[in-house]
């Protein structure tokens, strides 16, 4: 394969995009070299718990968290992070109003708020950390987004991508049948281009990639206009994710046949390998000695006469 | 380009718009080039710094770009004279800051401020915070630069108290300022916790707060800010522990007990039983899997002599 600019290093958002992108693409992640992706993920791990996005240096805080948390679950092996320390940060980042901020002391974000719920949702302690009371005030937070659309913070305005931020995030919860579904599709329909399709952040903005990704997803929360279903934790389709269900089943046997195989060799008090090895050797020695003498046994027998 | 009004232009204008920006893209990608030869041949010199100069101020989320800066001077740090450091570190203050006039919600320019500010010989402190109060006039909400200042209060000698008068200035102008709202809520059990619990704010400082939050949402009982805060402080005061039930249960050899307050199963384990004065080895479970948990369970021996008995005392010690 060939390998990119030698001065670049990896960067986690980049990681967590790419493999969902060959999930989506149906590709079977087998030419990934797993392991030095997430010897990778677990070299950007800090002490807090946190997570930077590239080796080189960078800032750390939520997002990277929720990264470092989906390409574990896409490689189905969360051995290489500290679950514990993770968990810890994103407590401590919980605000006042009941919500995530990016980081412990910052102000609470749809956005935030969405990478520590999926965060806790993939490793599978949403509600074992949060207790009841925690989890009411982080849905009424989440709910109180909605004014027509969603916003990511009180007193903003409504923006497109958080119809999918907030509103996955109300998913995960379990509460997303609360939500204005009418008022949620006007918004987000508002905001999209007459002319050349796409959505925008507002209405009568420029339509971009992002906010078009976040509007259709947003859309497909509720079901609506025919849209695929969307996994609210990894943020991809659910066809893209029962294609990675799949990969884990088949990776789950091939495991298991490499340990029997394994179990076998040290069971029977010698390599079965070392047995093969053996036989093959003395079969050639065989027919190299076999080689030699044969035509010997010939030369003498037909030599007289 | 995200954000931007969308306005009519002639087919003319198009096209010399369209030229423009070919010959922006063309020096921005002859200055990338120029730039990547320098970091792969680890060469950290001026030059270096304005070729990224160039890079950046197009692009200010470059972070690969930045790191090339960070690396340059760490370098200046082991070769150059404190006073050259200083006014290479003053000159790449002034850059970000005008990147940030650009483009004030850039994750990487304030980390690299934030680096700048850890690595530079007599950093100014009470400079940044003119520098977030600036910045906090153009947006109250922006939340790097709460972040950003925040670091500064970290690292400098701010004393809580006058960033919460700072909060209250902001508030006074404005109640509908959440993050102000957000701000002090972080400030104030530092500057007033309850003696006999660091978690709780003091009493006199809640009643205070109470009463400017109760003035907020009178004033604007739409705003959500007060509503959030007044929640939050009414969860500050001081809820006194104690069993609200205990029920033995002597066919199942059981003690269930309720709590006011939540507790953890670590916090159980304090909690001795003691039967007609003895005490007995208990180990305490919770109901479910939370962590905290209002209930909790033990189990008795069965031949304890509680059970031959019609009246029995039973006493809980909690920590």
């Amino acid at each position: 394969m060939e390998t990119t600019n030698n001065y670049d290093c990896s960067h986690i958002a980049m990681t967590y995009t790419g493999l969902a992108s060959l999930l989506i693409l149906g590709d079977d992640l087998r030419r990934v070299n797993k392991h030095a992706c997430l010897e990778g993920i677990k070299a950007l791990q800090l002490p807090d718990g946190s997570f930077k996005s590239s080796y080189d240096g960078s800032e750390n805080d939520m997002r990277f968290i929720y990264c470092a948390c989906c390409v574990c679950t896409m490689l189905d092996d969360f051995s290489a992070i500290n679950q514990a320390t993770a968990t810890n940060f994103i407590m401590k980042s919980l605000c006042h109003d009941g919500a995530f901020g990016q980081g412990p002391g910052h102000e609470s974000h749809g956005g935030s708020t969405y990478c520590a719920c999926a965060s806790l949702q993939l490793m599978g302690r949403l509600t074992t950390t949060l207790s009841p009371k925690q989890l009411k005030r982080l849905e009424y937070w989440c709910i109180s987004r909605q004014r027509n659309g969603f916003n990511g913070r009180p007193h903003k305005d409504d923006d497109t991508c958080y119809s999918f931020w907030v509103g996955a995030s109300l998913k995960i919860l379990g509460i997303f049948d609360l939500v204005d579904f009418k008022e949620n599709e006007n918004f987000v329909l508002s905001t999209q281009d007459i002319i050349v399709g796409g959505f925008a952040k507002w209405p009568q903005i420029n339509p971009d990639a992002l906010h078009s990704y976040m509007g259709v997803c947003g859309l497909a929360l509720m079901s609506l206009h025919s849209l695929q279903p969307v996994d609210p934790t990894l943020n991809i389709s659910e066809r893209a994710r029962l294609h990675m269900q799949t990969l884990h089943e088949q990776w789950a046997v091939a495991r298991k046949h490499k340990e029997a195989v394994s179990r076998v060799r040290t069971k029977s008090g010698g390599s079965t390998l070392d047995r093969t090895h053996a036989g093959t050797v003395a079969l050639a020695f065989a027919i190299g000695l076999g080689s030699v003498i044969i035509p010997w046994v010939f030369k003498a027998y037909f030599s007289k006469s | 380009m995200h954000g931007r009004l969308k306005v009519k232009t002639t087919a003319e204008q198009a096209e010399e718009k369209r030229k423009h920006r070919e010959k922006k893209l063309k020096l921005f990608q002859g200055a990338k080039a120029a730039a990547f030869k320098k970091i792969t041949a680890k060469e950290y010199d001026r030059e270096g710094l304005h070729i990224t100069q160039e890079i950046l101020t197009a692009n200010s989320d470059y972070y690969t770009i930045w790191n090339y800066r960070k690396n340059t001077f760490l370098h200046y740090k082991s070769t150059k004279s404190t006073e050259e450091l200083l006014e290479s570190f003053q000159a790449e203050l002034s850059f970000i800051q005008n990147c940030l006039k650009n483009n004030p919600k850039s994750y990487s320019c304030w980390n690299h401020r934030c680096f700048v500010l850890l690595t530079m010989p007599e950093p100014d402190w009470k400079k940044e915070l003119q520098l977030c109060n600036l910045f906090l006039q153009y947006d109250e909400r922006n939340f790097h630069c709460w972040d950003y200042r925040r670091f500064v209060v970290q690292h400098s000698a701010v004393l809580p108290g006058d960033e919460i008068n700072f909060t209250h200035k902001l508030i006074e102008n404005n109640f509908s300022n959440y993050s102000s709202w957000h701000h002090r809520s972080k400030l104030l059990p530092i500057q007033c916790p309850d003696l006999n619990d660091p978690n709780r704010i003091g009493e006199k400082m809640l009643l205070e707060e109470l009463e400017l939050v109760q003035n907020a949402f009178f004033t604007d009982p739409n705003d959500q800010s007060a509503w959030f805060y007044h929640r939050w402080l009414l969860g500050r005061g001081e809820t006194k522990q104690s069993i609200t039930c205990l029920h033995v249960s002597k066919p199942d050899s059981r003690l269930t007990c309720t709590l006011r307050k939540r507790v953890s199963l670590a916090q159980c384990s304090s909690m001795k039983v003691y039967v007609n004065g003895q005490q007995q080895n208990v180990t305490w479970t919770g109901v479910d899997d939370q962590k905290y948990q209002h209930a909790c369970i033990a189990s008795l021996l069965k031949s304890n002599s509680l059970w031959d008995t019609t009246r029995c005392q039973l006493s809980l010690h909690p920590r």
